[in-house]
């Protein structure tokens, strides 16, 4: 892909969703074999990404903030359970660091006061650093099991959570179905949307 | 103010489960009773719970609320450090603090064998509490022999100790000075033979090991193996190696979530044997078409890469008999590429000629032997001859599964050469692939081959840098996959690159490099170190989907233990080591991803018969040693329907009674005569011959199990397409995966039924205008089984994923407090509707065992579960097995859906289940 096309999808004339040829049809005979998503973190504790990781741009130009050290990512499938999600983004969320959790006894009293005071700003601003304490990653058909889970924990007043939307590219074999044909298998690059769900204290 | 608590005091100090130790030398008087009074101390701090007066919350008389909080959560934390403290004071002993991944340190009375920072402790400890200690090497011989060696150590120690006198008394005498020490002679290391066409001898070991390493040889890693796992019994090696079987610690469950989710599991799998093919292009075709190799897209534009060594191939081996093709076992095989031509470096342009070339073939070492006859004999018929070598014990590997594992290999494994003209690029795309969680995401049956260096150069490994997933680069290399740049020849097929290789510096030389340079910083490559040539094979599961596929990591022999080592303390990113695993966990591993796993679940193998008569063996040991009462009694099993008895065998999987074969006699109840020389395990490393024995099979009658077959998918999806122009050799059997539909767990040896299909029972014409279908007439003569017997089982897949959550109609009750009237009516309507059965009670297990419908005959019995459990990958029952193929064709004729249905009952119990099977 040369440097004008990506000039150009970031003028916004282009959109990597929509491209502007569209693959051709499977050949007779063969299957599509989807392989597995090569650049999803499946649970992963980014304990080495540091803030001055340099991020580098998507190809819609989104920069994935840093992650904070403690960050746990769940990678939400369409059959995972509802409330195994919820659990174990509150396993990570009670067991990580919470803002609060070291301070005296009048500071935390102090800290919660604020909350309940009501800082506008922090709660339905942007917020860009994105240090989250969960990650909740889906793709595809999960993207609403993930947004299920998050508006449970939404309910949760302590909870900020956060949505932010990528695209992930995905890789597709094509191969023929029969041993005896003689074709070289293909390969092909599909673009699958995601989501990606913050969810840290307040 | 202090207050001792009452109710910690459960146990005094006093209360001591061995004696005092005795009153003998000078320390030991001493520090017991200093000890003692230091631990009295320890326990009454212990037991102490500090509070606070309540006066001191109050300020002039007003309840600072502050304060008053802060007295109290001092106190409920002084009360739980107490608590914390009473315990560990009381009972724990350091052994018991040890990890739970150094628990086979914990029996131990051997202070050595804590880890050192405890063992001071331990050392105290035992002292206290007057542990008796033995230092093995200073015991007192028990045996005769341990006697009659020890005396001769002693007498050995007393010649020696005469001789060096007598040397010295002599050197003063002619004023020579004993040189310090011996002088070094220089020498060339010897580069291990391998002949040609012939087995080769395992590596030479050291004098020390070697009475152990008679009749098995042993990993590279077994001395860290056998410490930290089970391994086979020494008399009992497994295919002639000594194999960790499955680690010490409990691991179920921690290998399934590291081998999916979280982690990686590594094993040694040097035992997998090696042969090198060598020749021109022609002949090496010709022998792996003969091998079986008969697709014609592996010798066409598709198998290209293969053919140029961009690639590996996988799959069964077969060799032609009398009586058609009969399959060996799996094998992978990978060309060496060629070195470049000066008018056409890249793959394409080559022309086909007729070139010497190289191949690998890796295989399993219960068939080993059978792929190296066959092999043999083959490339003996080929002309000009081509060769073969046994590079068992030239090359080892590692094989590697899970989420972490792309990252672990790339955290240890560091290319030699930068420069990408040396070597080509395969080194630096591997690197590139930090990214990746799973080996699948790789193009299909990708390999790779570079140069490393060596791991403990870097050691302790480093945790790698992930990039953060936003890069499109991966993406590219994934679906492009350009490793063909700058192809050479792999280093692993050359024997030299090989040799140099295991030279590698001594431990102690290195640690001698590391201690003269800074701390913490890697070792820079001088010419000492060799360039390690290894090669990376990324294979997928056999099922499509989203299961980790596994990389196998091919090395010279002597080199598997310094890359084990780096691996195994490999800090994944999330979290913790790789994690050690045993065979037991390799079936696990597979069974979970719903593969076969050679032999054990492949019966008409020679090597799978092999292996089901050990098995059955052991089975049946396992249930003479049970008293009477406990274990099944096979005779007086009652199946239902009149039917006693268990079909077949319990104790196997008693192919022979679904082929009614004639029953072997007991005296060659194995195969491969056990005595002999023939099966693979008691191969002789000094063979007379050039390896061209004959199996032995040939040589003894052969066990009447050696007729089943086995065939593969490809070969029955063949025949169930055009049954007319293809046949199934006699005695087929096709490995299937079964999933139960609702509920049911299978183990091994349990019996696979079609769905019944015997001629429906007819009823005469009866004198009744309809047979209510709930209720069917009771057969006629014992044997008779229920004519609607297949319409009950079909019944068991109506709840589908709809109905799950609901519950059956109740059954009508009388309404509470009706009267006697209102009761005779309800009760005679619900008869006239047929609710309430009418006639008289079958007897037990008649038609039905416990509502349960009943198993199908014996005419229906098609096959045998070979692994079977509960599968934590799909949260039920799963079971791989094997069926006879015809069967099968012939049940598949139904329809896909319902052919495909059948009832798995265990061995021993009279109650099926209905399971659907899937060719795998």
């Amino acid at each position: 892909m040369s440097s004008a096309q990506i000039s150009q999808r970031q003028q916004g004339r282009l959109l990597v969703n929509k491209p502007e040829s569209k693959h051709l049809p499977i050949p007779q005979g063969a299957k599509l074999n989807k392989r597995p998503l090569p650049n999803l973190p499946i649970v992963r504790q980014s304990r080495n990404a540091t803030a001055s990781d340099a991020p580098t741009a998507d190809l819609d130009g989104y920069q994935m903030p840093p992650r904070a050290a403690h960050t746990t990512v769940i990678k939400v499938t369409a059959k995972t359970p509802f409330m195994a999600i919820i659990k174990r983004a509150q396993k990570a969320l009670d067991n990580g660091p919470q803002k609060t959790k070291g301070l005296p006894l009048t500071s935390r009293i102090a800290a919660l006061g604020v909350n309940s005071g009501g800082s506008k700003d922090q709660s339905q601003g942007v917020t860009t650093d994105a240090l989250d304490d969960v990650v909740l990653i889906a793709t595809g058909k999960a993207i609403q099991r993930a947004f299920e889970a998050a508006f449970f924990l939404r309910r949760n007043k302590e909870l900020l959570v956060t949505f932010r939307t990528r695209t992930v590219s995905a890789i597709d074999d094509i191969m023929m179905d029969d041993d005896e044909a003689d074709v070289e298998d293909q390969v092909r690059v599909r673009q699958i949307s995601c989501v990606e769900i913050g969810v840290r204290w307040k | 103010m202090d207050r001792s608590s009452k109710n910690s005091g459960g146990k005094l100090p006093e209360v001591r489960k061995r004696k005092d130790a005795p009153a003998g030398t000078n320390s030991q008087q001493t520090r017991p009773n200093n000890s003692r009074a230091n631990k009295r101390v320890k326990f009454q701090d212990a037991r102490n719970i500090r509070s606070q007066p309540p006066d001191a919350a109050l300020d002039d008389g007003r309840l600072d609320l502050e304060k008053f909080l802060k007295a109290r959560e001092y106190e409920i934390k002084a009360l739980e450090s107490s608590m914390q403290k009473c315990k560990e004071v009381n009972a724990t002993r350091v052994f018991q603090q040890v990890p739970r991944a150094m628990r086979r340190r914990t029996a131990s009375h051997n202070v050595k064998r804590v880890p050192k920072r405890l063992r001071g402790r331990a050392r105290r400890e035992m002292i206290e509490d007057n542990t008796p200690t033995v230092e093995s090497r200073r015991r007192r011989p028990r045996t005769t022999r341990a006697r009659i060696r020890a005396e001769t150590a002693k007498r050995l120690g007393m010649l020696a100790a005469k001789q060096r006198r007598k040397r010295t008394e002599k050197a003063a005498v002619e004023g020579k000075e004993v040189a310090a020490t011996p002088e070094v002679i220089q020498s060339r290391a010897p580069r291990p033979k391998i002949r040609r066409n012939v087995l080769n001898d395992p590596p030479k070991t050291t004098s020390k090991f070697r009475k152990r390493q008679v009749n098995k040889t042993w990993l590279p890693t077994h001395l860290w193996h056998s410490k930290r796992a089970r391994m086979t019994e020494p008399g009992k090696p497994l295919w002639r190696f000594a194999i960790p079987l499955t680690p010490t610690e409990k691991c179920y469950r921690p290998t399934h979530r590291a081998s999916g989710q979280k982690g990686a599991v590594v094993w040694d799998t040097s035992y997998m044997s090696t042969i090198g093919l060598y020749g021109l292009t022609e002949g090496a075709k010709r022998v792996l078409r003969a091998l079986g190799l008969t697709q014609e897209a592996l010798w066409g534009a598709r198998g290209q890469k293969w053919r140029a060594g961009l690639r590996k191939w996988s799959g069964f081996l077969s060799k032609r008999r009398k009586d058609g093709r009969r399959n060996i076992g799996p094998a992978t095989i990978v060309w060496n590429p060629e070195a470049p031509t000066d008018e056409g470096e890249s793959v394409e342009s080559t022309p086909p000629t007729n070139s010497q070339k190289q191949l690998l073939i890796r295989t399993h070492p219960a068939c080993f032997l059978e792929v190296f006859n066959e092999l043999l004999k083959l490339a003996r018929m080929q002309s000009p001859q081509m060769h073969i070598e046994d590079l068992r014990f030239e090359i080892g590997s590692i094989e590697i599964v899970g989420p972490g594992s792309t990252e672990a290999l790339i955290g240890i494994l560091k290319p030699y050469y930068d420069n990408v003209e040396v070597e080509g690029c395969q080194g630096r795309i591997f690197e590139s692939l930090a990214e990746v969680t799973n080996p699948s995401s790789l193009p299909k049956d990708a390999a790779l081959a570079f140069s490393i260096r060596d791991p403990r150069l870097s050691y302790p490994p480093k945790r790698v840098a992930i990039p953060s997933g936003m890069d499109q680069s991966l993406v590219e290399t994934l679906t492009n996959w350009p490793i063909e740049q700058h192809l050479q020849p792999y280093g692993l097929y050359d024997r030299n690159a090989r040799h140099k290789a295991s030279q590698l510096p001594s431990q102690k030389s290195i640690n001698r490099r590391k201690g003269s340079s800074l701390p913490g910083k890697e070792l820079c490559v001088t010419s000492a170190d060799p360039p390690i040539p290894i090669m990376l094979l990324a294979s997928r599961p056999e099922m499509t989907g989203q299961a980790q596929g596994v990389w196998t990591l091919l090395a010279p022999w002597k080199c598997i233990l310094p890359i084990w080592y780096s691996l195994m303390h490999y800090p994944l990113s999330t979290g913790g080591n790789p994690r050690l695993g045993g065979l037991d966990e390799q079936r696990q591993v597979a069974f979970e991803q719903g593969s076969p796993w050679f032999p054990g679940d492949f019966p008409g193998t020679d090597a799978g018969v092999d292996w089901e008569l050990r098995s059955r063996e052991k089975r049946r040991s396992a249930w003479d040693r049970r008293p009477k009462g406990k274990r099944v009694e096979w005779k007086s099993l009652e199946l239902g329907g009149g039917r006693k008895g268990e079909v077949g065998d319990g104790l196997a999987c008693d192919f022979e009674y679904l082929f009614r074969l004639p029953k072997g006699a007991e005296s060659n109840a194995r195969v491969m005569g056990s005595s002999a020389g023939d099966d693979p395990d008691s191969m002789e490393l000094d063979h007379p011959e050039e390896g061209d024995r004959v199996l032995s099979s040939k040589a003894h009658p052969p066990h009447p199990f050696a007729m089943i077959a086995h065939i593969t998918k490809s070969v029955f999806n063949e025949f169930t397409s055009a049954p007319d122009a293809t046949t199934l050799p006699q005695h087929s059997i096709v490995t299937v995966g079964l999933g139960f539909v609702s509920r049911g767990v299978a183990n091994t040896c349990a019996r696979i039924y079609r769905l019944p299909t015997r001629a429906q029972f007819v009823s005469e014409p009866s004198t009744q205008a309809e047979v209510p279908a709930t209720d069917p007439p009771p057969p006629t003569s014992p044997e008779a089984l229920p004519y609607d017997l297949k319409e009950q089982w079909l019944l068991k897949l109506q709840p589908t994923s709809q109905q799950r959550g609901r519950h059956p109609p109740a059954p009508p009750r009388m309404p509470p407090g009706a009267d006697i009237q209102t009761r005779k009516r309800l009760q005679a309507r619900s008869i006239s509707a047929g609710e309430f059965p009418t006639g008289p009670k079958a007897k037990a297990n008649q038609t039905d065992i416990g509502t349960h419908p009943l198993c199908p005959g014996e005419e229906d019995l098609i096959g045998f579960v070979t692994t079977g459990s509960f599968c934590l990958s799909e949260g039920k029952g799963m079971a791989i097995g094997s069926i006879s193929a015809e069967k099968a064709a012939e049940s598949l004729k139904m329809g896909a859906e319902e052919g495909k249905l059948c009832i798995v009952r265990n061995a021993g119990e009279n109650v099926g289940w209905l399971a659907r099977w899937e060719l795998v």
